[in-house]
């Protein structure tokens, strides 16, 4: 295992969202809502969400919406001055954290840090047959 | 941009879909209501220092509902081509000014920065929303 590699991925609640649309106004019927749970190793360079194939290790394609909630970092939780929260770079496919926001100074997590992250994703359902 | 526009202002509301909440909810008031919704989907627009303009779009209504219980937004992309996304000190950040009178956007673009600072005006903003509130479009029954 490698710095910034995800170690696992709990799906703790999935829901069908049933019918909607893309951004152009195409029907899509495989809406879905994923909440869960990632563990993984902090990297300056970011999560490596892409290692799992993105938007897919959230439970989803076509990633509509997603909010990330930092739990702790290793054994820190958040605290006064040291409020931890996270980012999705949909691009790269990486998730950024600072760890002490609030503070005068904030800084990224240590290298190797143990992240416990939790998720909200909405999109198309990634196990939705592909119908062409 | 593909169109004239002024700073502020949201060029593109999408509705990826919305689902309605099985059950009935409630007002502040602790009155049933029986149209709540969870609605989620993409703005985009040219910011503003005083906030993407969201009244000129029918403040919430724009975005399904007519009241929001809970909103959340993540910031996809920020920047003068629309195309930067969050770097490991500079986070994203965005949050809804909800008045009786004003709904304006803020984004904070460099989170994480000792000094925390907002887009730059005309820069293209891509922001998804997540809301759950009253079904904009349900009836009015009284």
């Amino acid at each position: 295992m490698a710095s910034g590699d995800i170690t696992a991925v709990k799906v703790l609640y999935s829901q069908s969202l049933g019918g909607g649309q893309d951004e152009n106004g195409v029907k899509k019927n495989t809406k879905r809502l994923v909440c869960g749970e990632i563990t993984a190793t902090y990297l300056d360079a970011g999560i490596a969400v892409n290692k799992l194939g993105g938007a897919n290790a959230f439970g989803v394609d076509n990633l509509d919406f997603l909010k990330l909630q930092v739990i702790r970092l290793n054994t820190t939780y958040p605290d006064a001055e040291a409020l931890p929260i996270a980012n999705y770079d949909v691009t790269n496919q990486k998730i950024f954290i600072v760890a002490d926001e609030g503070a005068g100074t904030p800084a990224n997590p240590n290298v190797d840090v143990t992240c416990i992250i939790r998720f909200l994703a909405c999109g198309d359902d990634a196990d939705a047959p592909e119908l062409t | 941009m593909a169109f004239p526009a002024d700073n502020g202002d949201i060029s593109q509301i999408s509705e990826y879909g919305r689902f309605a909440i099985p059950g009935a909810g409630h007002n502040l008031q602790g009155m049933a209501k029986n149209n709540k919704v969870v609605v989620w989907g993409r703005i985009k627009g040219l910011y503003v220092t005083t906030g993407l303009d969201l009244d000129a779009r029918g403040g919430l209504r724009a975005l399904g509902v007519s009241t929001a219980d809970y909103f959340s937004l993540t910031v996809r992309y920020t920047g003068a081509t629309g195309a930067v996304v969050p770097t490991d000190l500079k986070l994203f950040l965005a949050d809804l000014q909800q008045t009786t009178t004003v709904d304006k956007i803020f984004v904070a673009d460099q989170v994480g920065t000792d000094a925390p600072a907002e887009p730059s005006n005309a820069d293209i903003i891509t922001i998804d929303y997540f809301i759950v509130g009253e079904d904009v479009t349900a009836p009015d029954l009284v």
